[in-house]
């Protein structure tokens, strides 16, 4: 199978590989065979090339359905996945980007769970700066959200 | 720079994310905290479950408090009988309807916090009983009406909350509340408090849960009404899809239909468990469960269950602490379970496994794609035993308990035998001494870890 990244890099796969994204197998399932490159106008190359290291890795692992949401547990990641995530937070956000795009729930998982991760335990200002995000509450909004929800602030 | 998924642009990620943290309740909080997108995104998670926030970081008094934001949207005369028992308190209205983003509810536990709520604000009061079930029974009212949407419900039937009439009615008028029911626990199912309003609401829950995939049933005793039995059938077989049923009891053998109507889930059955059961004529029904995965039997009579079974497993789990394991028992179902047996555990602590060499002959004739081993305990941590150990060359994860008492210096040039041999794939490894203390385990893993 024939893939081309937003750059017009191309990535030849195999079809096993491929199928991991649903986007993908549907593609291939409506096409048939074919030579024509998929363009994936949504994902980098570099990204692409971790996304297809990760199908790789996993080619030979069940389908996961989407009902298959037991509980989640954001601390069960194995080895390699743990590895394979140990990316600058762009490329972490770029691979959740692809995994949704491509449709591919186990890499969708395994990049929500490590952002989890590092979220957990922090206060609101250490993850307002691990993420860059602005505080946009008036003192007021905060104090009340605070209130109504002091039962469950750690004492 | 921010990334999109923060921003705003792709709330249904940032849920994703976010709901990987569903019972952290500190880090969900420091989340509401963060914007007002990510507050918008992080409440309806972290008030899922408020009920389960656990004590150990929190005091008890403390995590009663979110009661109060519920009582906030209750009407005036609900609050006006608040008043007629003495609560004076100043209910201003919330930023959230938070009733409405319930989705387990354990009924006891309500109690429990409303109990402690009214103990914090009435501190002197020691007898609430009264007040805690008109609050119970309002809370109630209000989180079935507020459009919530249960996943999971916990009764314990035995002592059943004295539910009032109207509740009946409303659970009747907003059928949402079960229709996506998909956990059941029922507990304490025995002869107790108010049976009737339990047997009541289970009936209106037959009528509207359809999606139920797990129902446990703990510490069923059967010398309850067959008004019970009946309704607890009627829910399993108004289930479209059951995967999961567990049942545990005290060894009676009477389960009056329950586990017989579990044929009406043949198709979609994948995993059963069963604990502290006397045999019955009943669990003749697993030999039809054709899609039967995952089996853990507990305390029960092992041999007469697995005799039953026409299934090829790939998680079997068998404990028996009172009477112990003979492995002649499993061979039948290790043969049949072949190479799709993943995942197995024996635990009968106390007493050694019988024909230990039966049962590693099997592993290595039958099953070997065994990728977890758990086994509680084996009599001798001998050479044989560990080669045929690592004959299971996609084992992952293996716990063994042996009691043999082995002298230090050997016990090193054993370990550093088993260490060589061990399957590439191995991740974890546990061999405790249960003669020696816990150290030796410690070193024996540490020796291990070295190769």
């Amino acid at each position: 199978v024939k893939l081309t990244s937003s750059e017009g890099t191309e990535f030849i796969i195999d079809r096993k590989v491929a199928e991991k994204s649903v986007l993908l197998k549907n593609m291939l399932e409506d096409v048939g065979e074919s030579d024509m490159a998929i363009p994936l106008p949504n994902v980098t190359g570099p990204i692409l090339n971790k996304v297809i290291d990760y199908c790789t890795h996993h080619r030979d692992d069940p389908f996961v359905s989407q009902e298959d949401d037991s509980k989640k547990v954001s601390d069960d990641i194995d080895d390699w996945d743990a590895e394979f995530c140990k990316v600058d937070q762009g490329t972490l956000f770029e691979l959740i980007l692809s995994a949704n795009y491509l449709d591919i729930k186990p890499l969708l998982d395994l990049t929500c769970k490590t952002v989890a991760n590092m979220i957990k335990g922090k206060t609101p200002d250490e993850i307002r700066k691990t993420f860059n995000i602005t505080n946009d509450f008036t003192p007021e909004e905060e104090e009340h959200v605070r209130k109504e929800n002091e039962w469950c602030e750690e004492r | 720079m921010t990334s999109k998924i923060f921003r705003g642009d792709m709330p249904e990620i940032m849920e994703k994310i976010l709901n990987n943290l569903n019972d952290e309740f500190y880090s969900l909080y420091s989340c509401a905290l963060v914007s007002r997108h990510w507050c918008k995104i992080s409440i309806p998670i972290l008030w899922q479950d408020p009920f389960s926030i656990n004590r150990d970081s929190f005091s008890i008094k403390q995590t009663s408090l979110f009661i109060s934001q519920y009582i906030s949207s209750f009407d005036e005369n609900e609050k006006l009988v608040l008043k007629e028992y003495g609560i004076y308190e100043n209910f201003s209205e919330t930023l959230f309807d938070y009733a409405r983003f319930l989705k387990v509810l354990d009924l006891s536990r309500l109690e429990s916090k409303v109990y402690n709520w009214i103990t914090k604000l009435k501190p002197y009061q020691y007898y609430n009983g009264p007040l805690a079930n008109l609050i119970t029974n309002l809370l109630f009212k209000l989180l079935i009406k507020s459009g919530a949407i249960l996943h999971k419900l916990v009764l314990n039937l035995s002592n059943f909350l004295e539910i009032k009439p109207e509740i009946f009615n409303s659970l009747e008028q907003n059928d949402q509340f079960f229709s996506k029911l998909q956990d059941l626990v029922l507990n304490e199912t025995s002869k107790g408090f108010r049976i009737e309003s339990a047997t009541k609401l289970l009936r209106i829950l037959a009528k509207n849960a359809t999606k139920i995939s797990d129902l446990k049933l703990n510490r069923f005793i059967s010398d309850c009404e067959s008004q019970l039995f009946h309704v607890l059938i009627c829910i399993i077989n108004s289930q479209e899809h059951l995967r999961k049923f567990s049942v545990s009891n005290e060894e009676s053998n009477e389960f009056h239909g329950i586990i017989s109507s579990l044929e009406k889930q043949k198709s979609s059955l994948q995993e059963v468990n069963i604990e502290n059961c006397a045999f019955s004529a009943e669990f003749e029904v697993l030999k039809n469960i054709k899609n039967l995965e995952i089996l853990r039997v507990r305390n029960c009579d092992h041999p007469k269950l697995l005799k039953i079974l026409n299934n090829k497993i790939s998680t079997l789990e068998i404990v028996n602490l009172p009477i112990g394991i003979d492995a002649s028992d499993l061979v039948e179902v290790l043969e049949k379970s072949g190479i799709l047996l993943q995942r197995l555990k024996l635990e009968a602590l106390g007493r050694k496994i019988l024909e230990e060499s039966l049962l590693l002959e099997s592993f290595k004739f039958f099953c070997p794609n065994i990728t977890y081993l758990n086994i509680s305990y084996i009599f001798e941590l001998s050479t044989q035993f560990l080669e045929l150990i690592c004959t299971l060359q996609k084992l992952q994860f293996l716990t063994l308990d042996y009691i043999a008492y082995i002298p230090g210096e050997e016990l090193k040039i054993l370990v550093k035998q088993f260490a060589e041999i061990l399957p590439s794939a191995l991740q974890y490894l546990k061999i405790t001494d249960l003669i020696v203390d816990k150290g030796r385990s410690q070193e024996t893993f540490s020796i291990c870890r070295k190769f």
